[in-house]
């Protein structure tokens, strides 16, 4: 990725295959931290079970709580991977090389997480597969007129749909690891992912073609997934979700949180695993020109949605928007507005501002942020229904807080395993990035010609070239 | 065809509750104890709503019974994804509790705030599982349930004609509810019937819907003859 | 020539793309058919980069064939299940179109990815049970050199002395000869 391919190339990839060899007793130490809270995750839930869906906080009016608002809290960062990575692909960003892996797995193991708060969120969890269309003995089928089994079918495309666009690109790799191993439990294991991976002509040629379509086709997925999401609000009658911008709206969020955790997970791989070289600060000035990009489309939205609410006076929206803004809820909303808008702008519009660093503290903010945001959709709305004698409120349980702490700690857990086992830089794109590099102006003329992602800065292959 | 309405007047209405009690005992409603209901878990299926109006000492208190509005184009039903509520050919708004895995979705989704859900199993310690109906299954926990227009008494009046080879006569039928009323302020019958006391009802220069811009088209119908204005301040 | 003289392997692991295109273009020109070379590398190659035939694929058809098989699966299941079990809507309709659009939207997309996913792994042998004619995925002793980032060349069927001359031409060049 630098000006000197030819003659770095070779020493880049031993690098980078040194890097992925050598063992890390951090990430072993932080599978166990995190492998505590999936115990936590998993105690609160088994409770739960045990003693009714009571014990959470949430009652009548305020029928969704915590479950909710962290289902569309991780469903939003599995936007991280799979949709940004796909986009980098298809416009062929050469920045895209180191980052697409651990966005892809973030995308996969989110998803998992998010996948499951539906079902924590059941009365009768049990019987969950009640809502999966399946012939059973009086025929009676899910109604596929709820947005509820809308979301079954766009979450479960998109979790094969990721993790078949985790896999895809990852089998060469594997095949590496398998190549490179000695004889043992741990070749096994790499040939199994492999599944026979040898590097032929015509598998890379299969594989390219596959991973091309994969990326095309999982932006509208990814993008209706996002979609359908908010429509379980924003089918309801209900004042403060019936809204037209609802759609657009969850996935501008998604996205903006996506690159969030995005940002702070590539801030902590630089650091933890030493790729400075491949994780460049010109990686980081990209996605952090893409992250301030989102920030003001989200402050934007936010604007538009609230704007046309006051604006229009009718007294039950009114009622949700007036607690939101200046009454019980003002405090959270206002936090959201500083650390969504105000911080990420103030930061990432100078060079400065978009180094590792700063833009992963920006990231934590925004996580913070987009999570008051669910939480600020879900429970205000709610809490202040039509009839005003109804007005409730809601505050969860150590149950919802356990569960959500441990959902935290899952995701840890299974991203730090990840990592142990797997490269978490894309090896075979790396290489294929340096060939580029070296490849003068015949590889320069399959990157020049392609269009740079959103506001990044051209691809680094045709400038060298 | 049938559609099982109700009105109810609220200028007889005297807040007494009487209803809520006959409600909760025909219908084996849990009592859930003063913790959860300090919580917003109490779960009468027909609540009586007060609004106050006027400055001290000129303070009038208005009541308005709120229960399920069986409605027509009902949002609670196109929501739920097992089809544990769906709408019966008499126009009632059934709920299939079997079915119910409790998203809680229709509750969210209901305009007037009545479906309650049961959030433990439900216990009636001894001696009240004596006064268990036994003509109203009792409802496990994790699952939704509202008014049913006492769809017990229905069949029953229903089975009853039958048997005898008739027609249900007008009021033969009568919600718990209504059969506790003191001051007689509920109607239940027909409202495809035009001459059934509720249709007369539904007539009268007084009878508006509830939250009536929605288009739910409610089963009840309520009459009051000051200017109602929504109770949403 | 009797078959059981033409089953020599020559491998060799290379460095540079340019060597191997120089000695793939030896083997071409002294009569071994571009069908016997296989060259397996650590990174896709440019088409144009070896003197040999461009391999074909099918993904695209079969992802297409996918999203339509998807897509009608789907649209069985949201069209054709409320129509086998009408229940009563109380004047809405029972097959709605938006919600059949939506689930059929989610259907086309999951069948185009499996089926893209299976196809890429059926043409590259990667399926359990299936392997490239010619044993052109088997495992090799110099396969480390491609984990490696080297090129691995690999001619099969050829003659003792097709495969003698191999050796020497690669020799020249290659980290390793086998």
């Amino acid at each position: 990725m630098t000006d000197r391919p030819q003659a770095s190339a070779r020493a880049l990839d031993g690098e980078l295959l040194g890097r992925l060899d050598r063992r890390r007793p951090g990430l072993l130490v932080g599978s166990l931290a995190s492998g505590a809270l999936v115990l936590v995750f998993f105690y609160c839930w088994g409770y739960q079970i045990a003693n009714g869906i009571g014990v959470t906080g949430i009652n009548r009016p305020v029928f969704w709580g915590f479950y909710i608002i962290n289902f569309v809290f991780w469903i939003g960062i599995s936007h991280a991977g799979t949709l940004i990575s796909a986009i980098l692909r298809v416009t062929k960003a050469e920045w895209r090389r180191p980052v697409t892996r651990s966005a892809e797995a973030i995308t996969l193991f989110a998803l998992a997480i998010g996948g499951l708060f539906p079902l924590i969120h059941l009365g009768r969890v049990t019987i969950f597969y009640y809502m999966i269309p399946y012939p059973n003995s009086r025929m009676l089928w899910p109604n596929f007129r709820s947005p509820l089994v809308w979301d079954i079918a766009a979450i479960t495309t998109y979790i094969i749909g990721s993790a078949l666009y985790l896999f895809l690109p990852l089998i060469p790799d594997a095949a590496v690891m398998r190549d490179r191993a000695a004889a043992g439990l741990k070749k096994r294991f790499y040939a199994v992912l492999a599944l026979g991976w040898r590097g032929t002509s015509q598998q890379w040629h299969s594989l390219e073609w596959g991973i091309r379509i994969l990326a095309v086709a999982i932006i509208p997925v990814a993008v209706s997934v996002h979609t359908i999401v908010s429509w379980d609000f924003a089918m309801t009658q209900t004042p403060g979700w019936k809204s037209t911008i609802f759609g657009p709206y969850f996935v501008v969020g998604a996205i903006f949180s996506g690159i969030a955790v995005l940002m702070i997970a590539m801030a902590l791989l630089r650091r933890g695993l030493a790729l400075d070289r491949f994780l460049t600060d010109r990686v980081f000035n990209n996605l952090g020109l893409l992250f301030v990009t989102m920030s003001l489309v989200w402050g934007y939205f936010t604007f538009a949605e609230h704007l046309t609410v006051w604006y229009s006076g009718d007294l039950f929206e009114k009622n949700v928007h007036h607690v939101l803004l200046h009454g019980d809820f003002a405090v959270p909303f206002w936090t959201m507005v500083v650390v969504n808008l105000v911080i990420p702008v103030a930061v990432l519009s100078f060079p400065r501002g978009r180094r590792p660093l700063p833009t992963a503290l920006v990231g934590c903010g925004v996580l913070v942020g987009m999570w008051l945001e669910r939480f600020l959709i879900v429970v205000p709305a709610l809490s202040t229904p039509r009839l005003a004698y109804s007005i409730g409120d809601y505050l969860p349980s150590w149950v919802e807080l356990g569960i959500m702490i441990g959902a935290i700690g899952v995701f840890a857990c299974l991203y730090f395993t990840f990592t142990q086992l797997l490269p978490i830089v894309s090896v075979w794109e790396m290489r294929e990035g340096w060939r580029h590099a070296a490849g003068g102006g015949e590889s320069g003329r399959t990157s020049g010609a392609a269009p740079t992602a959103t506001a990044a800065a051209p691809a680094p292959g045709g400038g060298g070239a | 065809m049938t559609r099982w309405g109700m009105a109810i007047d609220l200028d007889r209405c005297t807040g007494c509750e009487a209803c809520v009690v006959a409600c909760a005992a025909e219908n084996n409603i849990q009592t859930v104890g003063e913790e959860q209901a300090r919580e917003g878990r109490a779960m009468h299926w027909l609540r009586i709503e007060r609004y106050y109006e006027g400055e001290f000492p000129n303070v009038r208190t208005r009541f308005m019974p709120v229960l399920c509005q069986q409605c027509g184009a009902a949002p609670c039903e196109p929501v739920c994804p097992v089809y544990a509520t769906y709408r019966n050919p008499e126009g009632l708004n059934a709920m299939v509790y079997s079915r119910c895995i409790g998203t809680r979705f229709c509750a969210n989704n209901c305009p007037y705030t009545v479906r309650v859900f049961n959030w433990f199993d439900a216990e009636f310690p001894a001696p009240l599982d004596s006064q268990l109906n036994p003509d109203v299954s009792v409802r496990p926990g994790g699952v939704m349930e509202k008014c049913t227009f006492c769809v017990q008494r229905i069949q029953a009046g229903k089975d009853e004609a039958a048997q005898e080879e008739r027609e249900v006569a007008d009021g033969e039928i009568k919600t718990a509810c209504q059969q506790s009323c003191p001051t007689k302020a509920i109607a239940f019958g027909d409202l495809e019937d035009p001459d059934s006391e509720v249709s007369r009802w539904a007539e009268s220069p007084r009878a508006f819907s509830l939250l009536g811009d929605l288009d739910t088209r409610p089963g009840v119908v309520y009459l009051s003859g000051t200017e109602w204005r929504e109770p949403a301040e | 020539m009797t078959a059981a003289a033409q089953d020599h392997l020559v491998e060799a692991a290379f460095e540079r793309v340019e060597d191997v295109r120089a000695v793939v273009e030896a083997v071409l020109e002294s009569g071994v058919a571009a069908s016997q070379v296989e060259v397996r590398s650590p990174a896709p190659l440019e088409e144009d980069e070896l003197p040999l035939p461009k391999p074909k694929s099918r993904v695209l058809l079969f992802a297409l064939a996918g999203a339509v098989l998807g897509g009608l699966t789907a649209f069985g299941l949201a069209a054709g299940t409320a129509l086998a079990y009408p229940l009563p809507t109380g004047g809405m309709s029972i097959v709605a179109g938006p919600p059949v659009g939506v689930v059929t939207y989610e259907g086309t997309a999951l069948g185009l990815i499996i089926m893209t996913v299976l196809r890429v792994l059926w043409e590259g042998g990667l399926l359990p049970g299936r392997a490239i004619r010619g044993g052109r995925g088997r495992a090799s002793e110099l396969d480390h050199h491609v984990a490696n980032g080297r090129l691995l060349l690999r001619v099969h069927g050829l003659s003792e002395e097709q495969a003698g001359r191999l050796r020497d031409w690669s020799r020249a060049a290659a980290v390793e000869v086998g």
